[in-house]
């Protein structure tokens, strides 16, 4: 049954009417945070002990806590090294499915390593990882979430680059699609704090091994700084009432904030720390931290979010190299900036639909083998497997 | 000699086949070269090349708008995406038992069949057998660029039949063309005129 236009047709005008209402709403909103970057640019001490009272008395507090640069710091991008190694990695994955025959997890991740100014070929990687038949299920005997899937796949993209790191020529970038946080689905606490601790182990060696780090977030709908003056905004009392699902300054979110400052390609905006209860687990040298960049053309701005380990943000030749570097890869895309090498490890890493089948069939050989019965797929998946071309009649 | 592969067979009938290389495998087979498929003891199927065509894909579009494309990134591009250069191929004939044959094909090469690029000696052998039989599949498919691909075949074949002490050829060549297209005087006179540019 097709989408019935005409009850799309009768919503569409008190939908555009909403849209802009909103739309009017939160321009006044940006004004007001606007003018408070501007009020508290240098007043960096007041800003980081408010944050420091609001954790004490907010749960789930998640802001930015700004570093050693005001609020309103452009860096503009420094030159691109001569010579320098950059790494991507990215993950796709096959989840379980009880409609599936069998249940079975696949996580695939793509890696590329590229030495700019050598003029020699990237190197490209796979590595397939069929998960344990044991891991597949949690101790309440129910198969594993997709979200605890996507957290075994953020760990094998940083392992993976971590095993690659071996003789690298220096300056070396390695970067992954999204934050460097990890998020965790309540019901999976203990699975998640296992997967944490291998995390942090990765970081860890990224830093040994001189390989800088960054989580590249495009499109961020992200609020962080936001959310820091929303704190300087509220007296105690309403503090303590704070709720992020009831926030002052709802619907602003950073990019608008800061792209009448980043306006030229490759400016970033100050390094903000992340004040958040995962980013707390991120101690010392792995404390999280992120930055803005614009990796738009003249005239045309587009931010990204670009987080980052303190090792490297205290380090600001180190996020001169990574700036240059990023804003290089994105300008390969030419009218679409992304990094080139990331799309890339993406390219590599997907799994289609005719791989997924043929494993779900080597799996399936596997236990005919054995003697294992195999159950039918679910019959919902058998009819949305079913061919839906037409066929017409041709006598 | 060592054998020069192309690529590997993509698709085929009995007529022709396209083939499938990747793009570092591009400097050898050239528009008009002669190419040959072993497909077992004593039987290969020879082909001339009537078209090289480069595919391109949603990435390829969207780097053609960046100002600058390292060359790292180009080589990314060419050696190691999985875009493949196909490469059209009509059929001329066959060898079997050590004897040539101008005739189409009894059975077309199958896929992933390797592809090599004839030697001089090979172009000499099967192009001076008989009198120009093959001539009749280039001259029967009136979509492909028939005269440039016939210069560009007479070129190559020339050579080696001078390599081959066979000086006569190219005349007998030229003089056959003239007789099979006397009554397509349109066709004959381009024909004429991309050989005279030889």
């Amino acid at each position: 049954m097709p989408v019935n236009l005409l009850d799309i047709q009768k919503k569409l005008k008190g939908f555009g009417a909403q849209a802009l209402a909103r739309k009017e709403e939160i321009a006044v909103r940006q004004k007001e945070v606007t003018d408070l970057i501007q009020g508290y640019a240098h007043r960096l001490d007041e800003l980081k002990a408010r944050v420091s009272y609001a954790a004490d008395v907010v749960r789930h507090l998640r802001c930015a806590l700004p570093v050693d640069e005001p609020l309103d710091t452009v860096v503009p991008k420094p030159p691109l090294p001569k010579k320098f190694t950059v790494m991507a990695a990215d993950g796709s994955q096959i989840n379980p499915s009880r409609h599936a025959q069998v249940a079975f997890c696949v996580i695939n991740v793509g890696l590329i390593k590229m030495v700019r100014g050598s003029g020699l070929t990237p190197e490209i990687f796979t590595q397939s990882q069929l998960l344990d038949y044991d891991s597949l299920f949690t101790p309440s005997g129910v198969l594993i979430s997709e979200g605890m899937v996507a957290l075994k796949r953020d760990l094998r993209e940083r392992e993976a680059l971590a095993d690659l790191a071996e003789d690298l020529l220096l300056p070396a970038i390695s970067m992954t699609d999204g934050p460097l946080e990890l998020y965790r689905e309540p019901q999976e606490t203990r699975e998640f704090e296992k997967t944490l601790d291998q995390y942090l182990g990765v970081l860890k060696r990224l830093h040994e091994q001189g390989l800088m780090t960054l989580g590249y977030v495009d499109k961020p709908g992200s609020s962080l700084i936001g959310q820091l003056l929303e704190l300087v905004e509220l007296s105690d009392q309403d503090l303590e009432a704070y709720s992020h699902r009831q926030r002052k300054f709802a619907g602003v979110n950073d990019v608008s904030l800061l792209s009448d400052l980043l306006v030229n390609p490759g400016d970033r905006s100050a390094i903000f720390a992340i004040h958040s209860e995962t980013s707390q687990r991120f101690k010392g040298d792995l404390a999280l931290h992120f930055f803005y960049l614009n990796v738009g053309t003249p005239g045309k701005t587009h931010l990204a979010r670009v987080e980052i380990p303190a090792w490297v943000a205290c380090d600001h030749d180190l996020v001169g190299v990574l700036q240059a570097v990023l804003t290089e890869q994105t300008c390969i895309m030419g009218s679409r900036p992304y990094p080139y090498i990331l799309h890339r490890a993406h390219e590599v890493a997907v799994v289609t639909l005719p791989e997924h089948q043929h494993v779900e069939e080597m799996i399936v050989a596997e236990f005919d083998r054995r003697g294992i019965s195999v159950d039918e797929k679910s019959n919902k998946q058998y009819h949305k497997d079913l061919d839906r071309t037409k066929t017409r009649y041709q006598g | 000699m060592s054998e020069i592969e192309i690529g590997r067979l993509l698709r085929s009938g009995t007529t022709g086949f396209v083939v499938g290389c990747k793009v570092n495998q591009l400097n050898a087979p050239s528009f008009g070269a002669m190419v040959r498929v072993p497909l077992e003891a004593q039987y290969q199927v020879y082909g001339v090349i009537y078209d090289i065509h480069i595919e391109d894909d949603g990435l390829v579009r969207q780097l053609i708008t960046a100002q600058d494309v390292p060359e790292e990134v180009l080589k990314d591009n060419r050696e190691n995406r999985n875009v493949p250069v196909e490469i059209g191929v009509l059929a001329l004939g066959y060898e079997q038992g050590g004897r040539i044959f101008h005739l189409l094909p009894p059975r077309p090469p199958l896929s992933l069949d390797a592809i090599f690029l004839c030697s001089s000696g090979e172009v000499a052998h099967f192009t001076g057998e008989g009198r120009f039989g093959y001539f009749r599949h280039i001259l029967r498919d009136r979509d492909k660029p028939i005269e440039e691909l016939l210069a560009a075949h007479l070129y190559q074949a020339r050579a080696a039949q001078v390599d081959a002490g066979n000086e006569a050829w190219y005349q007998m060549a030229v003089g056959e063309l003239i007789t099979l297209m006397r009554d397509d005087y349109q066709g004959l006179i381009k024909t004429l005129s991309a050989v005279s540019e030889i």
